[in-house]
């Protein structure tokens, strides 16, 4: 049971958490209070929205990895707007770039991760920051990758499809099948003969 | 059993402490550790628990008011073409507007400093953001090599709106490629 002390509480804590701790405060230059206190407040909001240091980690990896790919993050609503102004010539050529990026992107992974497909998953989940239905199924031979966002347009849909597919064409995979409507996109994708 | 040692704890983290823990059915002391050895891990592998919390709190907000990825070149082109075909103050109209509506979320829950420091980490491919104040007044500048000018004239009516959001009065600004200043009025 935690016990009070001028505005503060005593709690028990595992012995060598609390030297190791202490060994990283005092690199800071900061008490061990200070030094907790700073990062509880975090940490205990994090949890009370139902996350963890564990998801805070792979957020990180994720964004580092996006930020050294060049991708960068915009609210959904201006990339439906801007790609509403475009006209049916500029959309063709627009998704066949998003393909091109797709598949550099795509490259990039194969050279950074052992497991590629497996690397995908955990990016793709955060590729749409927005409350969403995102999976990739499967692995070896058959992929499967479906999404629902209420919140894209049309053309945002197929644009980041148009990304999706030149990722998995870097990674080895052919369009078997690639469907898409507003905010829904269900494709398949099987490995291409070496 | 370990060995056990007292840590000062705000009161308000230890009553808050008390009821996660009582939520997941374990002990505080339970549940203490288990944060503290997730925040050794962090920093055990070289990386800063402050650094990576802040990061995530700014991914959170991200993820709430509906933001996506896009490759930074695939956007520029596609500034570029709206702009070409005469689209540029309907755009810069909707990104204003997309700003001021920014603000009013992020100032729900975070104060001034912190909503421009929670949109700082959201752009992640700014190379520099800065908000300094001066007296009655403020400057955010903002710097990026990579920007196009169409883009950088975008992005200020952006960061405009976010400002007005936050109640402030734009003085001027100053746009050029990859490079936005804009001086405002600080109230009060």
């Amino acid at each position: 049971m935690p016990s009070r002390s001028q505005g503060r509480k005593l709690i028990f804590v595992q012995a060598d958490i609390v030297d190791k701790l202490m060994e990283i405060s005092n690199r800071e230059g900061r008490t061990l209070s200070s030094f907790i206190s700073d990062i509880l407040s975090d940490v205990v909001r994090i949890y009370g929205d139902g996350g963890s240091i564990k998801d805070a980690v792979r957020s990180y990896m994720v964004a580092s990895m996006h930020r050294s790919a060049g991708i960068m993050l915009i609210p959904v609503n201006l990339m439906n707007t801007i790609l509403s102004r475009v006209d049916r010539e500029g959309l063709d050529e627009i998704y066949r770039n998003a393909y091109e990026s797709g598949y550099w992107y795509g490259r990039y992974i194969s050279v950074k991760f052992d497991n590629p497909i497996e690397a995908l998953r955990i990016l793709v989940s955060s590729t749409l920051l927005a409350p969403t239905d995102i999976s990739v199924e499967g692995g070896g031979e058959a992929i499967l990758f479906r999404f629902i966002a209420s919140n894209l347009s049309s053309e945002s849909t197929k644009l980041l499809l148009s990304i999706f597919e030149g990722v998995m064409s870097a990674l080895g995979y052919k369009t078997e099948r690639a469907e898409y409507t507003r905010g829904i996109v269900i494709a398949s994708f099987r490995k291409t003969v070496a | 059993m370990p060995d056990r040692k007292m840590l000062a704890a705000r009161v308000d983290l230890a009553d808050r402490l008390k009821v996660l823990a009582e939520s997941r059915g374990v002990t505080v002391y339970a549940m203490l550790n288990d944060i503290l050895e997730s925040i050794l891990e962090v920093e055990e592998g070289g990386l800063n628990i402050k650094r990576l919390l802040d990061e995530y709190r700014a991914m959170d907000y991200g993820r709430r008011s509906g933001f996506t990825t896009i490759p930074e070149n695939l956007l520029y082109e596609l500034v570029d073409l709206c702009f070409e075909s005469g689209y540029s103050d309907k755009l810069r109209k909707s990104w204003f507007e997309t700003g001021l509506w920014l603000s009013k979320y992020l100032s729900v829950s975070s104060s001034i400093d912190e909503s421009i420091h929670i949109l700082s980490r959201l752009m992640w491919n700014i190379s520099e953001f800065r908000f300094e104040r001066r007296g009655g007044e403020a400057i955010l500048l903002c710097f990026s090599s990579r920007f196009t000018l169409n883009y950088s004239f975008l992005f200020e009516s952006l960061l405009k709106g976010v400002l007005v959001g936050l109640g402030f009065d734009v003085l001027d600004s100053e746009v050029d490629k990859g490079f936005i200043r804009i001086r405002i009025e600080v109230k009060g």
